[in-house]
């Protein structure tokens, strides 16, 4: 061991589970961040291939019935920014957290604290996101989930044609 | 064959956007052969061998002829899929226009279409008649396009490439069909609820008939005594939104129904123009069209009979 080796305590090889818990959730590390990226694209990844699955199944057969318009407005925005914003771009951001410092031979992401913060803003997002099925007063009844195409064009996403919060989730 | 197939076109924007289409096709296509020959000669030409000498291979630096081929070549493709490109997109956004050019104003509507033809003075929904069109004599039709309230697309693959109707600012579109027929198409920007059932018929006739269409669309309904039906029609909401001209119905937000069984279907081209599809729409849109701006009526059987029967008199 050479003398600028920093002396690292002994992590115990078995620790409970709530201790792992702890130390993924305050992490600020970048590899580990890098692996929570990729983790929470992959959980989104199924939600987004569910709300695919959803409009082909609707679009098996001509003048299917399977969900309403109202319905199958919503699954194809969600699914847009679903798929986007929230399985391609953290996927990016999880392979670009955990590779880069390592390629460029840095010892971690500068500001680690707010690498860690922008992680656990997105996931937020994400599940703010998708509080908007259940959350707000929608126009066909609870829930006011986005249904204006994921492009938001106005004036459909004005007031005067998305009458509820639609896109404002 | 699908009758929104975009590989036969019979007018001559939807004509030449397939040209190019095929052209570009024919590039790309000879771009990708070329690469992956190379590549599949040196996969196989350079495999690893069983008594290999494990030397490394002559190492060459630089080749002016190599890299101002890999310049040159691309450039050129790049440059020739440009001026085709531009040549296409010039001969659709201005083309002649010849005398005997018919306009018409398109206004779409959450989800229906409004046709005018302001020198012909006709208003009808839905059903776009125009003439057919000799590439000797051409005829064509000149579209404005206008939007009441979201952006629409009017989009009939057949005849033209699609152009978006954006509120506020008019667009423009020429068609000029050779072939007599039905064409059909689609609003092809997602403009609400029911953007999937807001559907194009155009109606492409030879002159005489398309003359005929004109006279029909022209004449005044007749002035007669009023029918139950006509009286429930002006006494109810129906005149708010809809226009029966010589009538007091004059709304502008729904389809004008002047002529309204000179159409073949009702509801954006939901459902065939019947008198039994007629009262199930008056009764309950949302049973054709879920979402549809029309409302249930709210009428009695009776009423509702009359009514269809007032409709079906307006030809």
């Amino acid at each position: 061991m050479s003398a600028n080796t920093f002396a690292i305590s002994e992590l115990p090889a078995s620790r409970p589970f709530t201790l792992r818990l702890h130390e993924w959730v305050t992490t600020v590390d970048h590899k580990r961040l890098g692996v929570l990226y990729i983790l929470f694209a992959l959980v989104f990844l199924i939600v987004g291939g569910i709300e695919a699955t959803i409009m082909r199944l609707q679009l098996v057969r001509p003048h299917n019935d399977l969900v309403s318009p109202e319905v199958f407005n919503r699954m194809f925005t969600m699914h847009g920014t679903t798929m986007i914003f929230f399985v391609a771009m953290p996927l990016v951001f999880g392979f670009a957290n955990y590779l880069v410092p390592l390629m460029i031979g840095a010892r971690d992401m500068a500001f680690p604290r707010l690498n860690a913060f922008s992680f656990w803003m997105s996931a937020l997002g994400g599940l703010f996101l998708y509080f908007s099925f259940l959350g707000g007063n929608g126009l066909y009844g609870a829930g006011s989930t986005p249904d204006a195409g994921w492009f938001a064009y106005a004036p459909l996403t004005a007031k005067t044609f998305s009458v509820v919060a639609s896109s404002e989730y | 064959m699908s009758p929104t197939n975009i590989f036969d076109p019979a007018s001559t924007p939807a004509d030449s956007i397939f040209g190019l289409s095929i052209f570009v096709l024919l590039n790309v296509a000879a771009v990708f052969i070329v690469v992956f020959a190379l590549l599949a000669y040196v996969v196989v030409r350079f495999r690893s061998k069983r008594n290999d000498d494990q030397k490394e291979p002559a190492q060459i630096y630089g080749s002016t002829q190599v890299e101002l081929a890999w310049t040159v070549i691309p450039v050129l493709i790049v440059l020739a899929l440009f001026l085709a490109a531009a040549r296409v997109i010039a001969s659709v956004q201005n083309p002649p226009r010849p005398p005997g050019a018919l306009e018409v104003i398109v206004t779409g509507h959450q989800y229906w279409w409004e046709y005018r033809y302001p020198s012909l003075n006709i208003v009808t929904a839905n059903e776009l008649h125009v003439p057919l069109s000799d590439p000797a004599h051409p005829t064509p039709t000149f579209l404005s396009l206008f939007s009441a309230d979201t952006n629409h697309s009017f989009w009939v693959p057949r005849l033209a490439g699609k152009t978006d109707l954006i509120p506020n600012h008019p667009n423009q579109m020429w068609i000029d069909p050779h072939e007599p027929g039905l064409f059909l198409g689609q609003c092809a920007q997602y403009c609400g609820t029911q953007h999937a059932k807001m559907l194009l018929r155009v109606y492409v006739q030879p002159r005489d008939e398309f003359d005929k269409w004109v006279r029909e669309q022209q004449q005044r309904s007749p002035a007669g005594t009023l029918s139950a039906g006509q009286r429930i029609f002006e006494s109810t909401a129906c005149v708010n939104c809809h226009t029966v001209s010589g009538t007091p119905a004059k709304g502008h937000f729904g389809p004008d129904l002047t002529h309204l069984m000179s159409r073949a279907t009702i509801a954006a081209g939901a459902a065939p123009n019947t008198s039994q599809m007629l009262r199930l729409w008056i009764k309950n849109p949302d049973a054709i069209k879920p979402g549809s701006k029309m409302p249930a009526m709210g009428l009695n059987d009776q009423d509702l009979d009359a009514v269809t029967a007032y409709l079906e008199t307006l030809r």
